[in-house]
């Protein structure tokens, strides 16, 4: 993945080399899931060859761009230590607010976007603050957001969907080079967030702080701001991705972002995420994302019964965290 | 409960007359791994009589406390322990219980939600149902008749620590135990509290009760106990009867001899070992009658009126118990508790912090006790446990990696860390390796102080002498260095001068010259010595 620098080693022994390049790409955390992925499609298209078609990739992409995008920002938060069931309902909540700003009150869409984008930010801050500031846990404190904010969105929304929205907004549901705009932003965030997570000063205090919070403050580092910029960055990404199902849907839909807070806390602990903090990857969380889409959508086109799914992505998510508990036991501290 | 026992038996030759032991503990060897924590140690507890256990901190006491309690199931050690004459495999703590054996542990445990009536009878008789006005009931009885001060309906959370202690005790004599073993009990308590506890030790002792009474304080020692037997490095090195009580014999015992060539040359004005109790130079860090309260108990602190000073090159060393404060006056001098009353000065300057984050940034490091605890991240390698309180300088942004690198590389180097690379989680290093990375972390801003707190503990021989050498060397470039050890040759082995805290306060000072092991533990443990002992 990286460009390594490579000590200069005298006389070249590529036999040696070769072997050391299979023992780091083993050891690379994310090589589980990427495996596990591949062995889940190749099943699939087996199974049923329509499953690798253009058309049905593409689809599943863009389904999961939306919930990968929260993935993004709840990785981070998991990682840091803490976790956020609001993210659904604040999707929600940022979808209707946007609509309503943009067709009830006319202004223009960018800035409607970014105010939805703010309030996430906004949210964010207050799960941040009654978690780490007043000592609240972080369940109780998102579990509570989560019923206020969808509330909120059925409230401002009356109820029912917000349409029309300007024409304009089409353009964030366009195809831009020939992939949806969801996927693009969705593509851009991940690749940003993974870099940002293994090279910058933030994804390593983000690291310190979920591995031992008391140990990283003694180190100079302001756990609690570090925690509170997590939270926002959830905050502003769920409401965000409301926004682009907003754009995709053609309305504001108070019910956009059902049940994804669970959907992503899975997919990301599937990806390697530990719930205990501190471990886990963007990519890996993104590939956990992908594998139980993949595992959902292969099932249907394999002519599973829809009712059996969810069983399958629970039993996914509990065989992968037996697997974490097991790996953690023996070699974890 | 026998008749017979300790009615004005002559302490002295094992197993005067016919009956055996209430408990024996024959020739145990532990090892774990390549440690050998205790050597064909040998202990015999007389029926009725209350047995002390004494050793400083690492003798072995603890592990001997956990074979009886089938923590260290009966075949991960070698010996035999019996009860009663009668060799028994202790498998599992339930062995233990089932054979009347209680453990008190150091550590409360007790289940915060439930009432001090729950607490003292959960577990014990009724059907499936708990019915707890039944429990809270016979505690209330059982209570009474130990005669302590407790309510058996209120919640346990609600207590303080000694009270919580005390119901650590009734729950383990609600088992009606053979044996019963307290594990530093006092600790918690105030005064008064362990006056009755020993009271009521005595009493049950007298109704023929076996104890083993582990304690760091000669003092309560000597007090409460029939019989001694005295650890250290693994080994039983002495056996004394109350008769031959002596605190210097004792202290002498605990001690031993030791290995001097750990300890690398002092160099400069600290080889005169001048008798200053003051440093010689104007002091780099200072601290002026620093006071911090304690977090659970109000109106009580933890560290009270504490003056004390380190020069540019110096190290001083800082003795008492676990408990004493040491840790806390370390903690509050870094910015990590806050301070309620004194000052603390940086050279000339007062310092006014509120946070580590200052602290490191005024030039002060830190090496916590605990690695585990509140020292490492064991999420991530080496490399990034250095470099953690030097991100700033790595880039605002985005992190220079070739540096960072270097600095890792640096340190291992310079530290002569073992390690297959600086990229290896630090969990897979020895404990000696992991503590020469907090090392690495807390020098890598270059402070002018630097605070250690037990800097070995866990660590092997080879690995400590090394880290000595590492501190005499950074108090030669000219660091002021504190030291916070348990262990009076570390603390003798490497500082220049030396303050005692005992329950938070400075007992007792002096300098490399008047300084000795027995003076050091005898501050630290509020021992008399046999002159001054005025029963």
């Amino acid at each position: 993945m990286e460009e390594r620098r490579v000590r200069a080693t005298p006389g070249g022994a590529d036999d040696a080399r070769a072997r050391r390049l299979l023992y780091q790409t083993l050891r690379v955390p994310e090589v589980g899931i990427l495996l596990a992925l591949v062995v889940a499609v190749a099943v699939f298209a087996l199974v049923n060859p329509s499953f690798v078609a253009w058309a049905n990739i593409e689809s599943n992409v863009r389904t999961i761009a939306f919930i990968g995008i929260v993935g993004v920002g709840q990785a981070m938060l998991i990682i840091a230590g803490e976790f956020d069931l609001s993210v659904g309902s604040v999707a929600a909540l940022g979808a209707v607010v946007a609509a309503i700003l943009m067709s009830d009150h006319g202004l223009p869409i960018p800035l409607a976007v970014i105010a939805a984008v703010a309030l996430g930010l906004l949210i964010g801050l207050v799960n941040g603050l009654l978690t780490v500031k007043v000592g609240l846990p972080a369940l109780i404190v998102t579990l509570g957001m989560l019923f206020a904010a969808r509330g909120l969105a059925y409230v401002i929304s009356g109820g029912t969907q917000v349409y029309p929205l300007p024409d304009g907004v089409r353009t964030l549901s366009d195809r831009v080079l020939g992939l949806p705009m969801a996927i693009w932003v969705f593509v851009v965030l991940a690749l940003v967030a993974d870099v940002a997570m293994r090279r910058s000063g933030f994804g390593r205090r983000l690291y310190a702080v979920g591995g031992n919070r008391e140990a990283a403050q003694l180190a100079g580092i302001r756990a609690d701001r570090v925690k509170l910029a997590a939270f926002m960055l959830t905050g502003a990404l769920a409401a965000l991705a409301g926004v682009l199902v907003m754009a995709q849907l053609g309305s504001g839909d108070p019910q956009i972002g059902m049940n994804w807070e669970l959907a992503v806390i899975a997919a990301v602990v599937v990806g390697g995420i530990s719930l205990r903090g501190g471990v886990g990857s963007i990519a890996g969380a993104l590939l956990g994302v992908l594998f139980l889409q993949v595992v959902s959508s292969g099932l249907v086109v394999s002519g599973v019964e829809a009712t059996l799914q969810p069983v399958a992505v629970g039993t996914v998510m509990i065989a992968a965290l037996g697997i974490d508990q097991v790996r953690h036991r023996r070699f974890g501290g | 409960m026998t008749p017979d026992g300790r009615t004005g038996a002559p302490a002295g030759a094992p197993s005067a007359g016919g009956s055996p032991p209430a408990l024996e503990l024959e020739s145990i060897t532990k090892r774990f791994g390549g440690v050998t924590a205790l050597r064909d140690a040998t202990v015999r507890v007389r029926r009725g009589e209350v047995h002390g256990l004494v050793g400083e901190n690492g003798a072995g006491k603890s592990t001997l406390l956990k074979i009886l309690d089938g923590q260290y199931p009966a075949g991960s050690y070698e010996g035999v322990v019996r009860i009663d004459g009668e060799a028994v495999a202790l498998h599992a703590p339930q062995d233990a219980r089932a054979r009347g054996i209680a453990i008190v542990p150091q550590e409360t445990s007790v289940i915060e939600t439930l009432s001090v009536g729950e607490n003292i009878c959960f577990g014990e008789g009724g059907g499936p149902f708990a019915d707890v006005r039944a429990m809270e009931r016979h505690a209330a009885a059982f209570i009474d008749q130990l005669a302590l001060r407790l309510d058996a309906r209120t919640q346990v959370a609600r207590l303080s620590s000694s009270q919580k202690q005390l119901v650590m005790i009734a729950r383990a004599l609600y088992r009606r135990p053979r044996v019963l073993i307290l594990d530093e009990p006092t600790s918690a308590l105030t005064a008064e509290e362990t006056a009755r506890l020993f009271a009521l030790v005595r009493q049950l002792r007298d109704g023929g009760l076996t104890c083993i009474f582990v304690s760091h304080r000669l003092d309560e020692v000597s007090e409460l106990c029939d019989r001694l037997s005295i650890l250290r490095d693994g080994r039983v090195v002495d056996e004394l009867a109350r008769a031959d009580f002596d605190v210097e014999r004792i202290i002498g015992s605990m001690i031993g001899r030791r290995l001097t060539d750990l300890y690398p040359e002092r160099t400069g004005d600290a080889a005169d070992a001048g008798p200053a109790a003051a440093p010689a130079a104007p002091p780099a860090l200072a601290v002026e009658r620093l006071s911090i309260r304690h977090p659970e108990r109000p109106g009580d602190f933890v560290v009270r009126d504490v003056s004390l000073a380190v020069a540019p090159g110096e190290v001083l060393g800082v003795g008492g118990l676990v408990g004493s404060g040491r840790s806390e006056l370390l903690g509050a001098i870094y910015g990590r508790h806050p301070i309620a009353s004194g000052r603390v000065l940086l050279g000339e300057r007062e310092l006014r912090i509120s946070s580590p984050r200052e602290a490191l940034a005024a030039g002060i490091g830190l090496v916590t006790e605990d690695r585990k605890r509140d020292g490492l991240l064991f999420n991530l390698g080496l490399r990034e446990n250095v470099t953690l309180a030097y991100l700033r300088s790595l880039g605002s942004v985005v992190l220079d990696r070739g540096r960072e690198r270097e600095i890792a590389q640096e340190a291992v180097r310079r530290f002569s860390i073992a390690t297959r690379s600086i990229e290896t989680p630090v969990g897979q290093l020895s404990g000696g390796n992991q503590q020469k990375v907090m090392l690495a972390r807390a020098l890598e801003r270059g402070p002018r102080v630097l605070l250690l707190d037990e800097p070995t503990v866990g660590v092997d021989v080879g690995a400590k002498a090394e880290i000595y050498r590492l501190i005499r060397a950074l108090a030669d470039a000219g660091v002021a260095v504190v030291v916070v050890s348990s262990e009076s040759a570390e603390l003798l082995g490497l500082c220049d001068r030396f303050v005692v805290l005992r329950d938070g306060a400075v007992v007792d000072r002096f300098g490399l010259g008047e300084a000795s092991e027995t003076r050091l533990m005898t501050a630290a443990m509020a021992a008399k010595t046999s002159s001054e002992e005025e029963r």
